[in-house]
């Protein structure tokens, strides 16, 4: 059948299905309706949120401390005192056993540590190595904090089990006490708890920070554990990027270079990862010379070290007195001090005064041995169960035609163990 | 689009106004899909959709007013038609027969299925400016100067090209099987 034009115009018209709900349906939340357009108001209320935060917090000091306060950088507890355990009170008040101390041969200290052969110049060499070993530029006080003499840079790895990072400290040492400044990446290392009253929150530049003062500790014979807020120990941790820090003073109002809350603040807040060292001055403090070589340099005189030191005992510090020219090397922790004086300048030339008294020869020198009188120190003074030490030391002094020597033994710095009269003149006996 | 043009306020850039010409075309857009692609009417509505979708997106470019908005969606749906003929070549199912369940479907309407589908065929086989011309024309009832405006053809060109095309396709019709079938009937 042949069909006429306007038979097939109607097929043609006839052609689609009506049109049916599915599209409609399909199409019920498109961003014309009703619906799509509320939730695209709602889409946009939430994007120019996030986009006003997110400038807030990338281009505001206040926002990036805002930002960071979500962050504790410190582990707290809101108890202000808690009971030591009785293994804690045993292991604290129980004396350590006076055992004999055994010689070991050491070699004696080169002029500066691991090549770095300008005492003037120690801290840029010594930062510069420890930047090669870890691999990192590390961040660095502007200039030397005032009255704070550099005394060593260190690293540590595994500081516990479940701390896998670096602790990078550089410490600076006065005879009042001791500025560290340490950095790291990723989490905070383990640390002990903090009075979360103590804790403020602090700028550091443009950074969030928590700064402490106080700490937790044992008052003289008591036996709990008691949070103080005048324990001569300021701590701020924070926070730049991936990269954290810890500045921690321990020194008290008064003492040598104390450093106040504001100043720590502001040595904080002016780091930089390459410091000008053009206009940096290296102080020095004669009572803690951190190495041999920069004591020499001050005194303009030899300086002898041992060749036989107890067991585990290392250099501590020199320390030299302009007014006797003496040096004094000190090792273990101060608990043996080795003391050398130009004869003519010497006060000490004998131990006459002291009780006990005993010849002895040292080498081909003549020399005497002494013990002092038992002293009641700090550690016993106070009501019991103080630590009931009884503060002997061991005095040993001999001359040449141009030096006084003497060497002498603190039993209570060392805490336990004991050197006898026939050590401390093998000791005398290996300075080199 | 640069980023100013995004911003552009158009006679549809408002919901509304987008609203409103989405409820005025959408079966023309529909059927002038449907004839383009041979159905089915599910792919036809999803294109359909899919249409809108891109108009939206594109709302700020658009010139002219609410009734002329047809011949501007007419070239998007154009647009998505060929782009999914890109991804799907092959057909899977008979158009009209995957529109209709079987069982219910009389042999009245089984030849008007059968009809329809050889339609849809001959218009396939028509060259594209052509087959758009007619399904213009008949599917959509478009004047001829409506026409001639949108693919920018003269309107006794366009004319000429309907008279002729339609000729055709009654000559084909008649010598297909579905028009001899008919013819029996």
């Amino acid at each position: 059948m042949k069909l006429t034009e306007s038979q097939m115009a109607t097929m043609l018209e006839n052609l689609p299905p009506a049109i049916r709900p599915r599209l409609d349906r399909r199409l019920s939340s498109a961003p014309w309706t009703p619906r799509g357009v509320k939730r695209r108001q709602t889409l946009t209320v939430i994007y120019v949120t996030t986009l006003l935060l997110a400038a807030f917090i990338g281009l505001t000091p206040q926002g990036r401390a805002f930002a960071q306060t979500i962050f504790k950088f410190f582990r707290t507890t809101d108890q202000s005192s808690f009971p030591l355990s009785q293994e804690d009170i045993d292991s604290l008040y129980t004396p350590a056993p006076t055992q004999a101390l055994s010689l070991v041969s050491v070699t004696p200290l080169p002029l500066l540590p691991n090549g770095c052969d300008d005492p003037e110049d120690l801290y840029e060499c010594e930062i510069q190595k420890m930047e090669k070993q870890v691999n990192m530029d590390l961040k660095e006080f502007s200039t030397s904090p005032s009255g704070w003499p550099f005394t060593k840079v260190e690293s540590f790895t595994g500081i516990s089990s479940g701390y896998k990072g670096t602790v990078i400290t550089i410490s600076y040492q006065t005879s009042g006490g001791g500025l560290s400044l340490s950095q790291g990446l990723g989490d905070f290392p383990p640390d002990q708890q903090v009075l979360s009253s103590a804790v403020e929150r602090v700028n550091i530049g443009d950074y969030y920070g928590e700064y402490v003062d106080g700490g937790f500790g044992v008052g003289n014979g008591n036996i709990d554990v008691t949070w103080s807020a005048v324990a001569a120990e300021q701590r701020i941790r924070w926070k730049e990027g991936e990269r954290w820090f810890e500045l921690t003073a321990f020194s008290g109002p008064g003492t040598s270079g104390y450093l106040d809350k504001k100043a720590l603040i502001s040595l904080a807040s002016d780091m930089v990862f390459q410091p000008d060292s053009s206009g940096r001055t290296t102080p020095v403090d004669m009572d803690t010379i951190p190495t041999i070589a920069l004591a020499k340099r001050i005194c303009g005189c030899d300086i002898l070290q041992p060749t036989k030191l107890p067991e585990n005992m290392s250099l501590d510090h020199i320390k030299y007195d302009p007014q006797w020219k003496s040096i004094t090397v000190s090792y273990g922790y101060n608990s043996l001090r080795i003391i050398q004086t130009p004869h003519d300048s010497a006060m000490i030339t004998s131990l006459d005064t002291y009780q006990d008294v005993e010849a002895v020869r040292v080498g081909e020198a003549e020399g005497q041995y002494g013990e002092s009188p038992a002293q009641k120190t700090i550690w016993d003074s106070a009501t019991p169960p103080a630590f009931p030490v009884s503060n002997t030391y061991r005095v040993l002094l001999w001359k040449t035609d141009t030096m006084v020597y003497q060497i002498y033994f603190d039993q209570s710095f060392n805490w336990g163990g004991q050197l006898t009269k026939e050590q401390l003149i093998e000791i005398a006996e290996s300075l080199r | 689009m640069n980023i100013l043009q995004r911003f552009r306020q158009t006679a549809i850039s408002a919901p509304t106004a987008f609203s409103e010409m989405y409820e005025r075309n959408r079966v023309a857009v529909f059927r002038y899909i449907y004839s383009l692609m041979g159905g089915p009417a599910d792919d036809a509505e999803d294109l359909t959709a899919e249409t809108f979708i891109r108009a939206w997106k594109a709302r700020h470019a658009f010139e002219g007013n609410v009734d002329s908005a047809i011949g501007w969606l007419l070239r998007i749906a154009k647009r998505v038609v060929i782009d999914n003929h890109r991804r799907n070549s092959v057909r899977r199912t008979s158009a009209l027969q995957s529109d209709l369940k079987s069982e219910t479907t009389t042999e009245e309407e089984f030849l008007r299925i059968q009809q329809g589908e050889e339609l849809l065929n001959l218009l396939k086989d028509l060259p594209t400016e052509h087959r758009e011309i007619l399904i213009l024309r008949y599917v959509l009832d478009w004047k001829v100067n409506q026409i001639a405006t949108h693919v920018g053809l003269s309107e006794n060109h366009v004319s000429v090209i309907i008279h002729r095309t339609l000729t055709n396709l009654r000559k084909q019709w008649t010598s297909s099987s579905v028009g001899k079938s008919h013819e029996t009937h």
